[in-house]
């Protein structure tokens, strides 16, 4: 009798395994694949592990994995530090199930006297005002004090990036990783850490200094890109290529704070990045750019203030306008070589399906056909960018066998797709 | 790691001509399978030129880095469905003549698989079996959620192929990529294994035979033929060993 083993299949393109599922438990903690890759054991069906009806159903042994481990976050398990005598740290995870009182209680009480009395480091750690787990550090940024959880995560950086609790504080270093100021890395994560498997279109490295070299080495190709008769397949070109309202739907991302995605930090970090404008007139419309994408994902209102030409307005044109009619002064310009053509006829379809929807026009005459008609058109891979719209291939036919209830369209995702966020 | 490859292709039972054409060379670490389309005129031209044009260009390029494999494929498809393309536009009567083709490259510790249409690559370990390409038909695309299900409806023939080279000036490819292992098997086949032995029983014969590889392509096309053998049959295996 053969052992049971699972292949996981990442982003629809690379293979992790074979594993047994204690390896697979493994690997996941590894960060070899997340939330939305899919697994098949021998002679099974492929299922994404976010779909979990499915996954109780063809591998309900992997139940526990998926639920405890990999959509309860990072912050449904906690970590205690137990110093012993010799000053050797064990680490022991419990459940959320343990008892609060008795950690509250008597474990306080003793182990505070405990710690005091053997262990100096950690007495003058709970003295500082509280030894954050986790969970509280989140708290902490989501309430703005992230200078507060910097000082905390500087002083004990290496206790915690040791390799049990690092999983449970990656959404922390992430977060101060892109926060203000920062440089879009952290001491003792490396880059793949950081960007985790969810973002695998996005470049491995997004530091500032990445960004930098990137704006520096391309400055003499920006003008040919910005005047659309060029679209190379570098990063620098890429970023200023990616679709706002698919990285909004995806935000937060598991194991994301602030920003709420590694392409959210990447944005933020190539504009920060970026030199100083002068008078280069290319330099502006890049940054106007990225500041127009960084409002789009964060939904914010986009600054009054920013100017844009050629190939990055017809884009940009395309993902803001909100009336059918308008789309056709956003490809005005015969000068966009067939590339950026195709690139914009595709945008276009997406940025149509958008109006469509949110416009409620759907339940108007020929509002579905002209739906259905755009959405048999398209295709799931965006070429420029590698962003996969399966989901929202998926939500485009659930709104057409729903005739257009798009909330009904919804709710029949919400199971399948629990981390992508799909609205009116 | 070394690779061992076995391989070989049976016109099946029904057809006159055998439109699948493949190629292995395990010294190089390449193995390519491709199916003409049937139905098609020339089909046995494009799959003959779609696994000359790529072999071509591997065996004429200098070393590949991993990072340079993936581009590499795509730009070898690319060319090889615009020599098809070519050699229809040539001769009217192949004109629109189409195949599938699944490649296996093994560079380094990994395998790097292009595919496009619904020739298969399985990967087999420890009497496990795992379909790792995803065909290119009309019914996984509406299983998948990527066509609307009134595609089908609309479509009558089934196993109808969404994508295919020859068929269009670009040619979209799914890379694939896995870390190998000794002991690994992949197999690669054309349509005519896969729509005539079902899943389970590839798997029996894989673990029944395993110890005699060069025996399974025979054996393998052989049980195809037995369930009717309608299509023309081709299989690769290539082994990883230590």
């Amino acid at each position: 009798m053969a052992d049971k083993l699972y292949l996981v299949r990442v982003n629809i393109q690379s293979f992790v395994g074979p594993f047994t599922a204690r390896e697979l438990r493994e690997a996941y903690k590894r960060m070899d694949f997340g939330l939305q890759d899919e697994v098949c054991a021998s002679n099974r069906r492929w299922v994404a592990f976010d779909d979990l009806p499915r996954i109780k159903r063809h591998y309900p042994e992997l139940l526990n994995l998926v639920r405890k481990e990999m959509l309860s976050g990072w912050g449904v398990t906690e970590h205690t530090r137990i110093i012993n005598g010799n000053g050797n740290r064990s680490h022991r995870k419990k459940g959320i199930s343990s008892s609060i009182a008795g950690i509250l209680g008597l474990g306080l009480v003793v182990g505070l006297g405990w710690f005091a009395v053997k262990n100096k480091e950690m007495f003058s750690r709970i003295m500082d005002g509280g030894d954050p787990s986790s969970s509280k550090a989140t708290e902490w940024i989501k309430q703005g004090k992230v200078s507060r959880v910097r000082a905390y995560v500087n002083k004990y950086q290496k206790d915690l990036i040791r390799k049990k609790s690092a999983r449970e504080w990656l959404p922390v270093f992430r977060a101060l990783a892109f926060a203000q100021g920062a440089q879009g890395s952290w001491p003792g994560i490396n880059s793949r850490q950081l960007r985790g498997r969810e973002a695998g279109f996005a470049p491995k490295d997004c530091s500032e200094s990445y960004w930098k070299s990137q704006w520096k080495s391309s400055a003499s190709r920006q003008e040919a890109y910005l005047a659309g008769r060029q679209l190379p397949g570098e990063d620098w070109a890429k970023i200023l290529l990616w679709d706002p309202a698919w990285i909004k739907r995806r935000s937060p991302q598991d194991g994301w704070i602030q920003p709420g995605s590694y392409y959210e930090g990447c944005l933020k970090m190539a504009l920060k990045a970026m030199p100083e404008e002068g008078a280069d007139p290319n330099l502006t419309n890049i940054r106007s750019r990225l500041t127009f994408q960084i409002s789009m994902v964060s939904d914010k209102a986009i600054p009054e203030n920013i100017t844009m030409s050629g190939s990055l307005w017809a884009l940009s044109c395309l993902e803001s306008t909100v009336k059918l009619e308008e789309f056709k002064d956003c490809l005005d310009n015969p000068d966009l070589d067939r590339e950026w053509q195709n690139l914009l006829k595709r945008r276009l379809k997406l940025n149509i399906i958008r109006v469509l929807i949110t416009g409620n026009r759907l339940q108007k005459s020929g509002g579905l056909t002209r739906f259905r008609e755009v959405v048999d058109s398209l295709t799931y891979l965006d070429p420029a960018t590698g962003f996969e719209y399966g989901p929202e291939m998926r939500y485009f036919q659930e709104i057409l066998q729903t005739a257009g209830n798009t909330a009904r369209a919804r709710n029949n995702l919400l199971i399948r797709y629990p981390s992508v966020r799909f609205s009116d | 790691m070394q690779v061992m490859m076995f391989g070989g292709s049976d016109i099946g039972r029904v057809r006159k001509i055998n439109q699948d054409y493949f190629f292995f060379n395990q010294a190089q670490g390449i193995a390519v399978v491709a199916d003409g389309i049937g139905g098609r005129k020339g089909g046995e031209i494009a799959s003959r030129t779609a696994v000359e044009e790529i072999k071509q260009s591997y065996l004429e390029c200098s070393a590949l880095r991993a990072e340079e494999v993936p581009p590499f494929l795509t730009s070898a498809v690319d060319q090889a469905n615009k020599a098809i393309l070519a050699k229809g536009r040539a001769d009217a009567r192949v004109e629109g003549m189409g195949t599938t083709v699944d490649c296996l490259l093994f560079v380094g510790n990994h395998v790097y698989i292009a595919h496009v249409g619904d020739s298969r690559t399985y990967l087999y370990y420890k009497g496990n079996l795992w379909q790792l390409t995803l065909d290119h038909s009309i019914e996984v695309y509406v299983k998948r959620g990527w066509l609307p299900a009134e595609v089908l409806q609309k479509n009558s023939r089934p196993g109808a192929l969404v994508r295919a080279m020859g068929l269009s000036a670009t040619c979209e490819t799914d890379i694939y990529d896995k870390a190998i292992r000794p002991g690994e098997i992949y197999l690669t086949c054309s349509d005519g294994l896969t729509g005539m032995v079902g899943d389970d029983k590839i798997l029996k014969i894989l673990t029944e035979q395993e110890h005699r590889l060069e025996a399974v392509p025979k054996i393998l096309m052989a049980e195809a033929n037995r369930c009717g053998g309608k299509d023309n049959i081709t299989v690769v295996l290539s082994k990883v060993v230590a």
